[in-house]
């Protein structure tokens, strides 16, 4: 899997050229560490008997605020399995992303004590808070009010003991068997949002609700965990594994620590196999990358420079001849997110292959620690060109960039997130797998990652806009299109819109300025005019705030020859009558001389809320394509044509630039029919229909 | 001994060229009806519209939800249509089964069609009757095996092995297709006695020739197997063809629909190479007892008319339940026939 040595060596030279004119730039623009408002060291052990954990935990909270704050807010996800009452199970009705909770394993954390330092007992003020639905059966979140408040830039020390019982994972977390995914598995602050941050008037806690769609949401700091399971598991982590020990009691204890991130999620299994591979920054980008990347995003080379990082995969034993796949995408990821964005800052990246009938475990994102999926069958001839563990993997990698090192808000605005992500990891595909077949390559059936994207979009989708909080979603779809596919569709035509250069350049703003921050959708918009020169307020409102589809249509197209008119005229101070006859007479002398004129007309419509300038390619007989714009303001317009030749077809979009069009068959409309494509496929309809007909006996 | 019945009944298919192109022709007939609206159909959706022309170059998955979306009321409309034909092709059956095996079996010098359309008259009662017991059982076994292998699964469901799931599920859907395959053939064979002894005992004949399938599942699933053998060679050259010579212009697009009905036709003659198989094999394997009357012999023109000729047994005389046809043995050589198409 490693790249040609020899290439790496021909790149060396000018790689040392490239380091050379680097400049201290980069530390300006690239934020090296977060402002680290939390510190958790935690020891848990792994009972995997019962399925229990049981964790001591010590967490420093320093107040960000220029707020003296008297009671701090905790999230307790577990609890959304605690019961069917929860927001949760209410929400999803015990099933996510297909999976199905199973009735008798259930999940849920209890806080078995919580101290200050100096003994004082914080239980007894511990209560739960609904703060999204009134909700009085659901224990996610939990508020405790402290005997003195904390003052602005000062700090606060707890120490608290939980024992949760894992759920059998269907939704992100749990076991099965011998397999453990263990994430949002302990007391985990909310976060305190400092006035103005992300639009605030007033601080405050943000800290939400477990809810069937939405994500999380933390503050950045330092995690230190020890995690103590029975000898012969394998474990892997966040950060970086600093210590292995064994234990007498026939267990083994792993200590993981990471700085600058804000979740930690571990994994432990006997069963797994450790597959290990170094992303190497000289040798995995060459130095034509670095150069063009630099050029494109108007940065030096120093600052698009990555850094080695080490990939551990922890797959499944049927799944290893998958690893190699696992591995290639996560080289691709790494790289290209770091290019684009700014260097992937942790010296680590695990990745997880789910336990057969775990698949609820994957696909998920957690600092430096992320789970994948596959399927046996996706390793055997021809389901291995579906390129599931691929997709998933990069996608989740993205998620490093767009979750982690950007935190925005999960919960309120999940579009920053995953469509952003989505965004990045659709573009980061067609590069690693093709355009047409970045997604599935499958005996002849091809799905590229814009077909893919745009079969989610319709005309029906318009009761949804995407920047909505997770739960205040229709439907479950409504959530799904709003907060993957429609922001994919939307930056993908903004990016045709600014053109690609300044998009990069777009993009890698915003990352640089809201690495280790909180941004909001306000925030990005900010970066957007800021870099491209305009205001796009009037792109962002139509597409982000309100709901509404974009959809052109080529409603009506004519091109006939022009008659001649008739009746009485003025030819040079002389009367000309003209009737029916001798009109038709001039209207032969012209067709022989061949100076008949055509008579064209063009019709387009806006069908949908959403308006935005539209490129129309009209093709005439004989000559070469000719373009127009249409600002597509006005619900339709029409043209008008009087030319020698006849008009063949009008065409929105040609070039395909707006994606995020309902409709790309209703974009174009020829004058004369052409029906060979639906003979090809009648004749395909009528042969798949006789072969049924036969099955049946006839 | 099947792979003997299998060519004799191809041999016997190729004899009757004409019979094939009659269910070709039903069939094509029948599909036809589903077919043209959709032709007319695609041809206003996609014919004025230029981004159609990319279902030129394969399929396309996008182009095709766009259909879907704007195209409803359609899409819904062209799918409707396919279960009534479903009920047409499974009453269709049981007349041309009638028809097929009249025109294989009896001896008279009557035209194709006539004989034909005696056979899907005179057979279409009970051969829908065996039919419609035929899937009964097949559903009440599939159903209970199906059922049982669910079980079993769900046992199995916590099993770290992975393709065990798969397993069970390919499992369940071999033995549902087994228990279709076994049920199809014991009611051909059940049909092909009917018409034989013309008997009117279907579902008696029914269950003794599952019965006989099950005791001779070498013979008879191997004669369905060589049938099977030989039309996934002609699917795989339709598919091989389909990959060399896209139909991407009007004449590859006319050529795929001739080579398409050629694969149609060739499907005709295998399955009437089939039922050819099965009477051969029933012939082969049933005690050398004539069961028809010997084909009338020519009456000239000039004679008076004859009584019009009864091509079946007396079913007092040759009863279904005499023991000798009760459960056949296996005979050391096939009872003399006439010869076909005199």
């Amino acid at each position: 899997m490693q790249r040609s040595s020899l290439s790496a060596l021909a790149a060396l030279p000018t790689l040392a050229l490239v380091f050379a004119l680097g400049s201290d730039a980069r530390a300006d623009r690239l934020p090296e560490r977060a402002r680290e408002v939390v510190d958790y060291a935690i020891n848990v052990r792994l009972d995997a008997t019962a399925k229990q954990l049981y964790g001591q935990e010590r967490v420093t909270w320093r107040n960000p605020s220029d707020d003296s704050v008297s009671e701090l807010w905790f999230h307790l996800y577990l609890n959304a399995f605690k019961n069917t009452r929860s927001t949760f199970f209410r929400e999803s009705g015990g099933q996510l992303r297909g999976d199905r909770a199973t009735s008798d394993k259930w999940g849920w954390i209890d806080v078995t004590s919580m101290k200050l330092p100096d003994g004082t007992d914080l239980l007894p003020s511990l209560g739960f808070e609904h703060p999204d639905d009134d909700n009085a059966e659901d224990q996610t979140v939990a508020r405790v009010r402290l005997p003195e408040p904390v003052p602005p830039g000062g700090s606060l020390t707890i120490e608290i003991g939980f024992k949760a019982q894992l759920p059998q994972v269907f939704a992100r977390t749990g076991f099965r068997r011998d397999y453990f995914l263990v994430g949002q598995w302990f007391p985990k602050l909310g976060v305190y949002e400092p006035a103005g941050t992300r639009g605030r008037q007033t601080g405050g806690w943000n800290c939400h609700q477990f809810h069937a769609h939405s994500e999380f949401y933390a503050d950045y700091g330092r995690f230190k965990v020890e995690i103590t399971v029975p000898a012969g598991f394998v474990v892997g982590a966040t950060g970086e594994r600093k210590e292995r020990r064994e234990n007498k009691d026939g267990t083994s204890t792993h200590v993981f620590e990471q700085g600058d991130v804000h979740d930690f999620a571990w994994t432990a299994s006997p069963h797994f196999i450790e597959v290990k591979r170094t992303f190497s920054a000289g040798k995995d980008v060459t130095a034509k990358e670095y150069e063009d990347t630099a050029r494109l995003l108007g940065r030096t080379l120093e600052e698009v420079r990555l850094r080695d990082v080490d990939i551990t995969v922890l797959v499944q034993p049927g799944h290893l001849p998958q690893a190699g796949r696992y591995v290639d995408s996560a080289v691709l990821a790494i790289k290209h997110f770091g290019l684009w964005y700014g260097a992937y800052p942790y010296p680590t990246l695990t990745v997880v292959d789910p336990a057969p009938g775990a698949g609820g475990s994957g696909g998920m994102e957690y600092p430096t620690f992320i789970t994948a999926g596959t399927s046996f069958l996706l390793q055997h001839w021809p389901f291995d060109k579906i390129r599931a563990p691929e997709g998933v993997t990069v996608h989740e990698f993205g998620h490093q960039f767009w979750y982690g090192l950007v935190g925005n808000n999960e919960f309120e605005e999940a579009w920053l997130d995953e469509g952003v992500n989505s965004y990045s990891t659709g573009k980061i595909m067609e590069i690693g797998y093709g355009k047409e077949t970045s997604n599935v390559s499958f005996l002849g059936l091809r799905l590229g990652e814009v077909e893919t994207t745009r079969l989610q979009n319709n005309p029906e989708r318009r009761f949804g806009k995407i920047r909505t909080p997770s739960w205040g979603y229709l439907t479950s779809s409504d959530y799904g299109f709003n907060s993957y596919a429609r922001p994919e569709l939307v930056l993908r035509t903004l990016e045709a819109y600014l053109g690609e250069q300044t998009m990069a350049r777009v993009m890698r703003t915003y990352h640089e300025r809201w690495r280790f921050r909180h941004p909001s959708s306000d925030d990005f918009y900010a970066v957007v005019n800021e870099v491209s020169g305009q205001d796009l307020k009037w792109y962002f409102d139509q597409v982000v705030e309100q709901s509404g589809v974009l959809d052109y249509e080529v409603s009506r197209i004519t091109s006939r020859k022009l008659p001649e008119p008739t009746g009485a005229f003025d030819r040079g101070g002389k009367p000309d009558i003209v009737d029916g006859k001798e009109a038709k007479r001039r209207e032969k002398e012209a067709d022989k001389k061949g100076t008949r004129q055509y008579e064209s007309r063009v019709e387009l419509r806006r069908l949908g809320e959403v308006a935005f300038p539209v490129e129309v390619e009209l093709l005439f007989l004989g000559q070469p394509p000719e373009r127009r714009t249409w600002d597509g303001k006005d619900r339709w317009v029409r043209w008008d044509f009087v030319r020698p030749e006849k008009l063949v077809s009008a065409r929105i979009d040609p070039d395909r630039k707006v994606p995020l069009d309902a409709s790309w068959l209703n974009n174009g409309k020829r004058v004369e029919p052409n029906r060979r494509a639906a003979a090809s496929w009648s004749a395909r309809y009528l042969f798949w229909v006789q072969q049924a007909l036969a099955l049946l006996g006839l | 001994m099947f792979i003997t019945c299998a060519l004799r009944g191809l041999g016997r298919a190729l004899a009757n060229p004409r019979l094939a192109v009659l269910l070709w022709l039903v069939n094509a007939g029948v599909a036809a009806i589903a077919a043209i609206p959709a032709f007319f159909h695609l041809s206003s959706a996609l014919g004025s519209r230029p981004e159609g022309d990319r279902l030129l170059d394969g399929f396309s998955f996008g182009l095709m939800a766009e259909l879907g979306h704007y195209q409803g009321a359609w899409a819904g409309i062209l799918m409707s249509m396919l279960l009534p034909l479903a009920a047409v092709a499974l009453l269709g059956n049981a007349l041309i089964s009638g028809g097929v095996l009249e025109v294989l079996t009896a001896q008279d010098d009557r035209r194709l069609l006539h004989r034909f359309g005696r056979g899907a008259g005179h057979f279409f009662g009970r051969f829908f009757r065996a039919g419609l017991v035929a899937g009964l059982v097949g559903l009440v076994v599939a159903g209970v095996l199906a059922a049982l292998v669910r079980w079993i699964g769900r046992r199995l469901e916590d099993s770290a092995w992975e393709p065990m799931g798969f397993l069970v599920a390919l499992v369940r859907f071999g033995l549902v297709a087994l228990v279709v395959l076994v049920v199809l053939m014991a009611l051909d064979l059940a049909r092909v006695r009917m018409v034989l002894e013309d008997s009117r005992q279907a579902i008696r004949l029914f269950f003794r020739s599952l019965t006989f399938v099950l005791r001779h599942p070498v013979k008879v699933l191997g004669l369905w197997a060589v049938n099977s053998v030989v039309l996934g060679g002609v699917m795989l050259a339709y598919l091989a063809y389909c990959s060399g010579f896209p139909a991407t212009r009007g004449r590859f697009i006319l050529a795929m629909v001739i080579v398409q009905q050629a694969v149609m036709l060739c499907r005709a003659g295998l399955r009437v190479g089939l039922w050819a198989g099965e009477i051969a094999l029933w012939e082969r394997m049933a005690p050398p007892t004539p069961v028809r009357l010997a084909r009338p012999e020519p009456v000239p023109a000039e004679s008076p008319a004859p009584p019009e000729p009864t091509a079946f047994a007396s079913t007092e005389a040759l009863s279904p339940t005499d023991p000798a046809l009760a459960e056949p043995q296996p005979a050391p050589e096939p009872p003399a026939r006439e010869p076909e198409g005199r």
